[in-house]
């Protein structure tokens, strides 16, 4: 059990750095919140896809690098720094995030994410500019 | 996670915010060992003890009624990991919050690393940066 949400952690970010919003979809609890601290907003799954898709379709070679996965008592937290190019300006995109969420079986029900405006890709619609 | 040292990380933690809340920068700095690494995601720099303890100093300083709210924390495997919103009062009189997540990791009781995720542009105004 306790292993699941490591494993979780895995399919889920693997699954971004390829793309795969409907694996992504499919590990998101149907209910999952989804919050982040530059605009600490709680929004739904279906909210998510969208910053997901534009992510996708904006950052080359989205990928997860440094990664620190660690299980917690209700899922696991993941400290890592984002990297890619973006498509528009070649800009390089180095930023460090912490994704603290809880999983239920082989979902996520909540997932909170931490990160510096400042050091975001122009444009990602989680930030109040 | 051994059961015999299980809550041994919350209770620093509990000991962190405690001392934190008081303003109490001695009581603050016991909680770390001696070569502990405080890191923020905003300047990426891997700072020490005596850096962290200068810019919580300044915080405790300038800001009034210094708190933590809305404190989610559970253990980690090396530690634990705490979200919280901390808040106080800017010396103007405005109110001022930031939503911060900060990773610990603990041995033998005492912290050894911090990793600390906030947005910078909320930091509070006039906070020195840590290396010119």
């Amino acid at each position: 059990m306790a292993d699941d949400a490591l494993d979780v952690a895995k399919r889920f970010f693997a699954a971004i750095e390829k793309g795969d919003t409907e694996t992504v979809r499919s590990i998101y609890h149907p209910d999952v919140v989804v919050w982040h601290n530059t605009d600490n907003i709680e929004k739904t799954r279906e909210e998510n896809l969208g910053t997901l898709a534009w992510a996708i379709e904006n950052i080359e070679g989205l990928r997860y690098e440094d990664v620190r996965l660690q299980r917690t008592e209700r899922g696991f937290v993941q400290q890592h720094v984002c990297r890619g190019k973006k498509r528009d300006t070649g800009a390089e995109m180095v930023l460090p995030a912490v994704v603290v969420a809880e999983v239920k079986g082989a979902t996520i029900t909540r997932l909170d994410e931490y990160f510096d405006s400042s050091q975001a890709p122009e444009g990602v619609p989680e930030i109040e500019r | 996670m051994k059961a015999a040292n299980a809550t041994l990380p919350l209770e620093v933690a509990e000991r962190y915010t405690t001392a934190a809340e008081a303003g109490d920068v001695a009581a603050l700095r016991a909680l770390y060992a001696s070569d502990a690494v405080i890191w923020h995601n905003f300047d990426d720099l891997e700072k020490n003890v005596d850096e962290h303890m200068a810019m919580m100093s300044w915080v405790m300083k300038n800001i009034r009624d210094f708190r933590y709210e809305e404190v989610r924390r559970q253990r980690t495997e090396r530690g634990f990991v705490q979200q919280h919103v901390t808040r106080g009062t800017l010396a103007d009189g405005t109110a001022w919050e930031l939503p911060t997540c900060a990773v610990f990791e603990v041995r033998d009781g005492k912290i050894t690393r911090l990793d600390d995720y906030l947005d910078s542009a909320g930091r509070p105004p006039g906070l020195p940066p840590t290396r010119r």
